[in-house]
């Protein structure tokens, strides 16, 4: 495995890790609003890039799958930059952009299985400039339909809002986004950019993402002051 | 912040070492009263301390001044020949202070200041600069007191010609109008009631002499009646020949007689009868006699006879001839008289018309005396405002002259300073320390401003209402490691090398900070 991808994923982390107590709980909120009300094709997507979304929706979707007995999809909708795709060594594999291309040739090769168990996954495939057309042709909406069918979960990664229109032109295939945001970072007028474009009302809630250490200690004390007040996020071995 | 504060109070302690140190010297000089209390003698000279100070001041630091002293006392010996002179003077006025001292109302002394990188000059020069207030302030004193003295005597003269001038001029006036003027008016009214007194007097006389003329023509119209004479011959005059009246006198009494004859026997007979022929030829005769006007002409009798000799007077006609030519005379008189009343009239009728002249002139040169002499009487209070001034300027100059006026004299003589007045470094350096903090908070502030990102979930939810799902940590990767090392890597550096630098100057300016610190 990528030495990167080791680094980022929930499995290497701590056990007593905040992280992983966060991924946790993120599980428990996804999960139960799944099995509420069937909503079970969620975008994960950010105002700009290096907020961190692919690293979440790995996480989430790879943490639901192995905690579970839920058949858990993993779609890299990035059709440009294929960060996903890469990282899980995909690159150069058939995928999304040549399915949609090729008008739905090679379907059968497009579900592949990850080495994490119930974890399925969908590569971007070759990077693609032309990705918004590809995304609204129908035969992406059958896609999606037959995956709603076949998944518990559908974890889409999708680029960022502020850089392509992809997250908002699927709008009507998604059942909602989890935004993910760089605390402190992300300027609020892309962020506002952003929620406009999704609309406010398809966004199932926001991943404050990537808090420094400081911040973190905080938001412990005041939400966590039940826990050993000496825990900290040990450096990565 | 910490950045900041290193930074500034190092470059801060840089400046304090090395920069050159200016020292300053001073004097005070105390400006004195006049000696000569004001209430006796008041000072022409009217400028406020201040203003008087600043004159001075501009005449001391002026160019040519300043260049002698430059030159005196070697200033700016390295500069001299690289800058412009304008350089150098702006240098030397930077380092001259000049400041009034004392209350407000009551500024009573001032103080010169210079600065100089050699504590000695800087006491010299400020000597010197004291010594040229002293004596361009008496300069100014004594110059401003003669001005205002041969000033104002130029102003009493132009002002005493005029007022002679205006006196004149109502002397001319006064003289041309004599008798018109306001001052005469009782005595013209006066007159003029005496003459018109007068003109009613002569009136009276005049009518009393024209009754009496009258009465006498009367009597002589009378008596001549009486007498036969015709009016013409009846003469009245000088040349009166009493006995060829006498005779004409006769003569009609006789044609009278032979007319009262005719008429009667005109009555019973023509003019062709003999008797009444006669008497017509005897009549015609008689007036034939009676107009020959010589008075040798013989008179024929009632009976014929020739009367001789032209001295003779018929008895009958001598008490008439008489008595008319009495009349005749005292009416010559009254005519006389009545005429010479009328000259005195037609006098005292001019008069009256001279005086009545004056009376009705009199308002009128009331006026335009009156303007002459408000004009002349202005212009002599001037004068006599005038004149005490001047009178107070001579004496205020002779007292300027006499050094009597109001004085600078040195209270403090100029010292040798003997630390350096600039640069301060207490001050700089805290002033250093204030700035970096202040820097340091503002520039925190700045960012914190500039800084449009969201920092807390609690903020996320309030602003957009969303649910933060949760709250995730940095993950620190081997990448962001490696990036956290080199920053503190650069940190490190950046920080040996501030204390090397510190170290280093310290101890290339170890002398000059031990000076500094007195060690």
């Amino acid at each position: 495995m990528d030495s990167y991808l080791k680094s980022i994923l929930w499995k290497n982390q701590p056990i007593d890790s905040f992280f992983l107590k966060q991924i946790k709980t993120l599980r428990t909120k996804i999960v139960h609003r799944v099995d509420s009300s069937e909503q079970k094709i969620i975008g994960v997507t950010s105002a700009v890039d290096g907020e961190g979304k692919t690293t979440i929706s790995l996480n989430i979707a790879s943490y639901i799958s192995a905690n579970g007995d839920r058949n858990v999809l993993l779609v890299d909708c990035d059709l440009i930059k294929t960060d996903m795709t890469d990282m899980l060594g995909f690159n150069g594999n058939s995928g999304l952009s040549d399915y949609l291309q090729k008008d739905g040739e090679g379907k059968d090769l497009l579900f592949q299985k990850s080495t994490l168990k119930n974890l399925f996954f969908v590569s971007a495939g070759d990077p693609v400039p032309n990705s918004s057309e590809l995304l609204t042709k129908n035969l992406f909406g059958d896609l999606v339909d037959i995956i709603r069918g076949k998944y518990d979960i559908v974890i889409l990664d999708l680029p960022p809002v502020v850089s392509t229109p992809d997250p908002a032109s699927i709008k009507n295939l998604v059942d909602g986004y989890i935004l993910v945001y760089h605390a402190g970072e992300t300027p609020r007028d892309l962020l506002e950019y952003a929620i406009d474009e999704i609309g406010v009302d398809r966004v199932i809630g926001v991943v404050f993402n990537r808090v420094k250490k400081q911040a973190i200690q905080k938001y412990k004390s005041k939400y966590y002051y039940y826990y050993d007040k000496k825990e900290q996020d040990t450096p990565i071995k | 912040m910490i950045f900041s504060v290193l930074v500034v109070v190092f470059f801060a302690f840089v400046y304090c070492v090395v920069a050159r140190e200016l020292y300053k010297s001073s004097t005070t000089i105390l400006i004195l009263p006049q000696e000569v209390p004001e209430d006796y003698i008041k000072s022409t000279v009217t400028y406020s301390v201040e203003e008087r100070l600043s004159t001075i001041q501009q005449q001391v630091l002026s160019r040519p001044r300043l260049l002698k002293i430059i030159q005196s006392f070697d200033l700016f010996p390295e500069l001299r020949d690289k800058v412009p002179q304008e350089t150098l003077l702006e240098k030397m006025i930077e380092r001259t202070n000049i400041e009034l001292k004392g209350e407000s109302r009551e500024k009573n002394a001032f103080t010169i200041e210079y600065l100089h990188e050699d504590p000695r000059i800087a006491m010299l020069v400020v000597s010197d600069l004291a010594s040229l207030f002293i004596e361009d302030n008496l300069k100014l004193r004594v110059g401003q007191a003669v001005g205002t003295a041969e000033f104002l005597d130029t102003q009493v003269q132009a002002v005493k010609k005029e007022l002679d001038r205006k006196d004149r001029k109502i002397k001319v006036y006064k003289t041309k109008h004599m008798g018109e003027l306001p001052e005469q008016m009782a005595s013209n009214l006066g007159m003029l009631t005496r003459y018109q007194e007068e003109l009613n007097s002569i009136s009276d006389s005049i009518r009393s002499a024209e009754d009496r003329k009258l009465l006498l023509d009367t009597q002589i119209s009378a008596l001549k009646s009486r007498s036969g004479l015709r009016e013409e011959e009846v003469k009245t005059d000088e040349n009166i020949d009493l006995f060829q009246m006498s005779r004409k006198m006769s003569l009609a009494a006789e044609i009278a007689k032979k007319k009262e004859e005719l008429s009667k026997l005109r009555i019973t007979y023509t003019d062709s009868n003999p008797t009444t022929k006669k008497l017509i030829d005897e009549i015609g005769k008689l007036e034939d006699a009676y107009n020959d006007t010589s008075s040798e002409a013989n008179l024929t009798e009632q009976n014929g006879n020739t009367v001789e000799s032209s001295t003779y007077i018929a008895p009958e006609s001598e008490g008439i001839i008489s008595h008319l030519t009495d009349l005749i005379q005292r009416r010559k008189e009254v005519e006389l008289n009545i005429k010479k009343l009328h000259e005195a009239k037609e006098d005292v009728l001019k008069s009256i018309e001279v005086y009545s002249k004056r009376v009705e002139n009199a308002p009128k040169r009331e006026l335009e005396l009156k303007e002459l002499l408000r004009d002349y009487n202005n212009l002599k209070v001037t004068f006599e405002g005038l004149l005490q001034k001047k009178i107070n300027a001579d004496m205020s100059q002779d007292m300027e002259k006499r050094k009597k006026g109001e004085q600078f004299k040195i209270l403090d003589p100029a010292f040798f300073p003997e630390k350096p007045f600039k640069p301060e470094r207490i001050k700089i350096m805290l002033l250093a320390f204030m700035v970096s903090i202040t820097l340091g908070v503002w520039g925190a502030i700045f960012c914190e401003r500039m800084d449009k990102s969201i920092k807390t979930p609690d903020e996320f939810r309030e602003i957009y209402g969303l649910p933060v799902l949760v709250t995730l940590p940095e993950i620190i990767t081997e990448v962001g490691k490696k990036k956290m090392i080199q920053r503190r890597v650069m940190l490190a550096g950046g920080l040996i090398l501030y204390v090397v630098a510190v170290i280093t100057f310290v101890f290339v300016y170890s002398d000059k900070i031990r000076l500094i610190l007195r060690i």
